[in-house]
């Protein structure tokens, strides 16, 4: 027991015991043998009496460091990765999908309209697309009365859906809700809740709360002086709206953390039996209201 | 030119060389037989050593707790009511949802406190370069000054240059006169007669500095 081993025994057991050495040390079973890649040509052996003419692989220099590691890289391509895309589209475009009845114009035109029109191929699932850039070309013959939502805009393609009667609106839409939002049968197939559309980052916040580009964060009420400065810059008497157009800008605005339109996040849709399951307890409503 | 007659690399030989494609891709039945045989052996070999494993069952008995739950999400999205499945069973509970509520407090700014980042770091550049334009306009007003003295520093130097240049000619003149002919300022006697004058001017000044500090010693 302790109290019968002395404390000199204990060291006389510690000498005794065996050491670690070189010798005895052994790798782990089933650990990796990593063998160091060979450098360089290597022509073994004679093949038919010829030494084989094996070449260096390409970007080899012998006794040197090669030239992509001693010149540093350029900072061309540097966060690529992280720059935001957007799917151009036309004004041309837009007439001729309306005028071909893909697009309807009686009801609002958003991502999933424009997808399901086959405008544009949105798949995008891989890369970092974010939305629509509507452009400015083929204003001269544009005559569509569109209610267009788009992620950004150019000003002359917004004079001229706003002369011929529309309204545009820009918003944002992170990848998620905007892969939703082009394919919503998948999403919906998934039978998870709905999840929340997060807030733009900090960069594009001045860019959406811009009455001019028709942020969907901006004040509504500056939205209409806006609108009349604009007709005021090309020359144009603006349209009256419909009651419709302008419950669609004030009180029927989708909400900014919303993905669907009258769709509560947490909400999960069925559409085997066309049905809504809306939770009622408070945390949910807490969750889908922060 | 064209040459034809090459030397053979192997026997050395001349003999016209012509470059043919000589890839034969094999038929294919041969190709579907060799397949054939090789998986033949492989299974034999797997029924040898019984190391088959049936790979179905393996994965279906790999299903972790998170794919069944997402199986049996997609089965209720499918059919609906006839799956038998309790669409409250899909929800998240409440510990989740406080979960995600705290993680989104902690991670993700309000729109409000963005707006407030955006404004403070607009007013820093514009500080920036309120104070900029303030230094510039504080130097512009010194500016007239500054060019007066420029050009009293360029004219000084000018003087200090034509006076200096003046003397070395001087210099030359008498090291000439003493030599009794034109002689370089590289040449290496020059240089030494030079290099002399120097040590007795050193000396010179020693001794003065000597004898001022014994006559103020003595006053």
């Amino acid at each position: 027991t302790n109290e019968q081993m002395s404390n000199s025994s204990y060291k006389s057991l510690l000498r005794n015991l065996p050491r670690v050495n070189l010798q005895n040390l052994k790798a782990n079973p089933y650990a990796e043998v990593k063998h160091s890649p060979n450098r360089g040509p290597h022509a073994i052996g004679l093949k038919n009496g010829v030494r084989p003419n094996i070449k260096p692989r390409i970007g080899y220099v012998q006794d040197k460091t090669p030239f992509q590691k001693r010149i540093p890289k350029y900072g061309y391509n540097r966060e690529q990765h992280l720059k935001r895309q957007y799917f151009p589209l036309t004004l041309w475009q837009l007439q001729r999908h309306v005028d071909l009845g893909r697009i309807d114009p009686t009801k609002p035109v958003d991502i999933t309209a424009i997808s399901n029109g086959r405008v544009l191929s949105m798949v995008g699932s891989e890369s970092n697309y974010y939305g629509i850039y509507l452009l400015e070309q083929g204003a001269n013959i544009f005559k569509a009365k569109l209610d267009i939502e788009v992620q950004i805009v150019d000003e002359l393609a917004l004079a001229t859906v706003e002369k011929a009667g529309g309204t545009v609106s820009t918003a944002f839409y992170d990848r998620r809700s905007f892969v939703a939002l082009c394919n919503p049968v998948e999403y919906f197939l998934m039978g998870k809740p709905i999840h929340k559309r997060l807030l733009p980052p900090q960069e594009l916040v001045t860019y959406y709360t811009d009455p001019k580009v028709r942020g969907y964060l901006s004040d509504p009420a500056k939205i209409w002086e806006e609108r009349m400065k604009l007709a005021k810059k090309y020359g144009y008497d603006l349209p009256e709206l419909s009651e419709e157009q302008k419950h669609l800008m004030v009180e029927g605005k989708k909400d900014p953390r919303q993905v669907f339109n009258g769709l509560m996040p947490g909400s999960i849709v069925n559409l085997a039996d066309k049905t809504v399951l809306v939770p009622e307890n408070e945390h949910f409503k807490q969750h889908a209201a922060m | 030119m064209l040459r034809p007659f090459l030397k053979c690399c192997v026997c050395g030989r001349p003999s016209i060389i012509l470059q043919i494609a000589n890839y034969r891709p094999p038929p294919l039945h041969e190709v579907v037989a060799r397949r054939i045989e090789k998986h033949q052996k492989l299974g034999k070999y797997f029924e040898d050593n019984k190391t088959y494993v049936d790979e179905t069952s393996y994965f279906k008995s790999n299903l972790t707790e998170k794919d069944k739950f997402r199986l049996k999400r997609r089965t209720w999205a499918k059919l609906g009511s006839a799956s038998n499945i309790d669409p409250a069973s899909l929800f998240p509970s409440k510990e989740e949802v406080e979960a995600e509520m705290r993680a989104e407090e902690e991670w993700w700014p309000t729109l409000n406190q963005m707006k407030e980042n955006l404004r403070i770091q607009k007013e820093k550049k514009e500080a920036k370069s309120l104070e900029r334009s303030k230094k510039i306009a504080q130097n512009m007003a010194k500016m007239p000054m500054w060019i007066k003295q420029f050009q009293e520093e360029q004219v000084a130097t000018r003087k200090k240059e034509q006076e200096m240049e003046k003397q070395r000619g001087i210099r030359l003149q008498k090291v000439q006169e003493k030599f009794g002919f034109e002689i370089s300022r590289r040449h290496p006697q020059f240089v030494e007669y030079m290099d002399n004058q120097k040590i007795q001017e050193k000396s010179k000044k020693k001794q003065q500095i000597k004898s001022q500090k014994q006559s103020e010693k003595k006053v």
